[in-house]
């Protein structure tokens, strides 16, 4: 459900912080939102770079929590308990990461999500494009993505030779199986390789975090390549 | 401004120890001041972006969320030395947290870094916008002067109380003979009418980089998928 922007001006406290948090990833919401946001700065504070009562209070109020279970009081000993938890979750992460991948019908993937890629080389012509193949340059890409429950959100980086694009985070409403377009297409310009790495996790800063290589639970990076070769 | 953690000792000490009570105050008094640092920007530097930097609305939640959590992790915890203020310390800490969510978002170089890593305690403010955000500024206050124009005599005398002399919302109904939940439904109404001034001005429509080429682009593949007949290389 995306948010309307008009009603966002009277929103307060947990109810402004989901709001924003849905079109800070919503690339159709985030636009509106963010204007109207602007826009009420201006009306109360009068400069659109001074965040409004409403705002400091709601985004005070959200951040609390999370920040209080992230600090951990020190403990100069590590307890035996702690240790052999510890030892237990090491070895269950060695026995994850030797398991054989699960088996995915399409695109590329590990199990839990999957990422399919498109060449559009002009508005009617889309094909699949498994990793490793080419699409001309001035051509677009396109993606499909499905995630299994627990991973609706998916941020992409494409590397190549033109720079990094960051893209996202994007909702993924597809599963693995029956993947559902993200809202982009980026055009290719320049040849060469380009590396696409999409992480999906549970919410938007998730993701981003899971994208700059930073350990997430349960988030999934897929990577993949695109050959960009010479002018259409 | 207060130097609440310098200041008192056994606060520093129980905020070393992570304890709970410690730092929930102290993150409530320093939130407010990290979320209006966050938003007024700072300097940054990289080999594409070098000047200003600042946390839009929409990120600001998540930057001032990364600040505290960094600020409370154990080695942060120490590592402030209990002399400089505590705020200086915050703000260094904030500047990295934004890079790295502008970075994020590719609002910023990946290259780029924040400027003046000294632990000052009130830095000022970027005395520049980029002509974008000049542009978009001058929009915005062009736009809410057309708004206030348009207002009953009424209205505006309640807007005047509340937003220009920054009168409590109990005190701007005062003024006006007014309830507290008068005002504050006068408030929210207010608000409401600027979003929909705007919309009818189509300030909120979407800009050029949302393209009906992409819009076209991506149904084809929506109905591709569906009817399963995207073919392979």
């Amino acid at each position: 459900m995306h948010v309307n922007p008009i009603a966002i001006a009277t929103y307060e406290g947990a109810r402004l912080t989901d709001a924003i948090q849905h079109a800070r990833a919503c690339p159709q919401c985030r636009r509106p939102v963010e204007r109207v946001l602007l826009a009420l700065r201006a009306l109360e504070v009068g400069t659109p770079w001074t965040p409004t009562e409403v705002e400091t209070t709601a985004a005070s109020v959200a951040g609390l929590d999370s920040v209080l279970r992230s600090a951990r009081p020190i403990r100069r000993w590590p307890t035996v308990a702690g240790l052999g938890i510890a030892l237990a979750a090491a070895a269950a992460l060695f026995l994850v990461v030797k398991g054989p991948p699960e088996f995915v019908e399409r695109g590329t993937g590990s199990g839990g999500a999957v990422l399919r890629m498109f060449c559009a080389t002009d508005p009617q012509a889309l094909r699949e494009l498994p990793s490793g193949q080419s699409c001309p340059a001035g051509g677009k890409l396109a993606f499909a993505a499905g995630a299994s429950t627990g991973a609706a959100f998916a941020a992409l980086q494409l590397s190549g030779p033109d720079g990094v694009r960051l893209l996202g985070p994007f909702p993924v409403s597809g599963r693995p199986g029956a993947e559902a377009p993200l809202d982009t297409t980026p055009q290719l310009d320049v040849p060469g390789r380009v590396d696409v790495t999409a992480a999906f996790a549970s919410t938007p800063d998730a993701a981003l975090a899971a994208l700059r290589g930073e350990r997430v639970a349960g988030s999934v990076v897929v990577r993949q390549t695109v050959l960009v070769e010479g002018a259409r | 401004m207060d130097a609440l953690l310098p200041d008192d000792r056994a606060l520093l000490d129980a905020f070393r120890r992570g304890g709970r009570a410690a730092l929930t105050r102290v993150y409530r008094a320093y939130s407010p001041r990290v979320l209006a640092y966050l938003s007024r920007g700072f300097r940054v530097r990289s080999d594409r972006d070098n000047g200003a930097a600042r946390v839009g609305p929409l990120d600001l939640d998540a930057a001032h969320q990364e600040t505290f959590v960094r600020a409370f992790s154990d080695r942060l915890r120490q590592a402030y030395d209990g002399v400089r203020p505590f705020e200086g310390f915050l703000f260094v800490i904030a500047r990295s947290a934004a890079v790295d969510t502008l970075r994020s978002i590719g609002k910023l170089a990946r290259s780029s870094v924040p400027l003046d890593e000294a632990h000052e305690v009130h830095t000022l403010p970027v005395d520049r916008c980029s002509p974008e955000e000049a542009a978009l500024e001058n929009e915005l206050r062009a736009l809410v002067a057309t708004f206030l124009s348009r207002l009953s005599p009424e209205e505006r005398r309640f807007a005047q109380f509340r937003f220009v002399e920054r009168c409590s919302q109990e005190l701007a109904g005062a003024a006006l003979g007014l309830s507290r939940q008068e005002a504050r439904t006068r408030e929210a109404r207010l608000k409401l009418a600027l979003a929909e001034f705007l919309a009818a001005e189509g300030w909120l429509e979407k800009g050029p980089e949302s393209t009906h080429a992409r819009r076209a682009l991506l149904a084809m593949l929506l109905l591709s998928l569906l009817q399963g007949v995207v073919s392979c290389t």
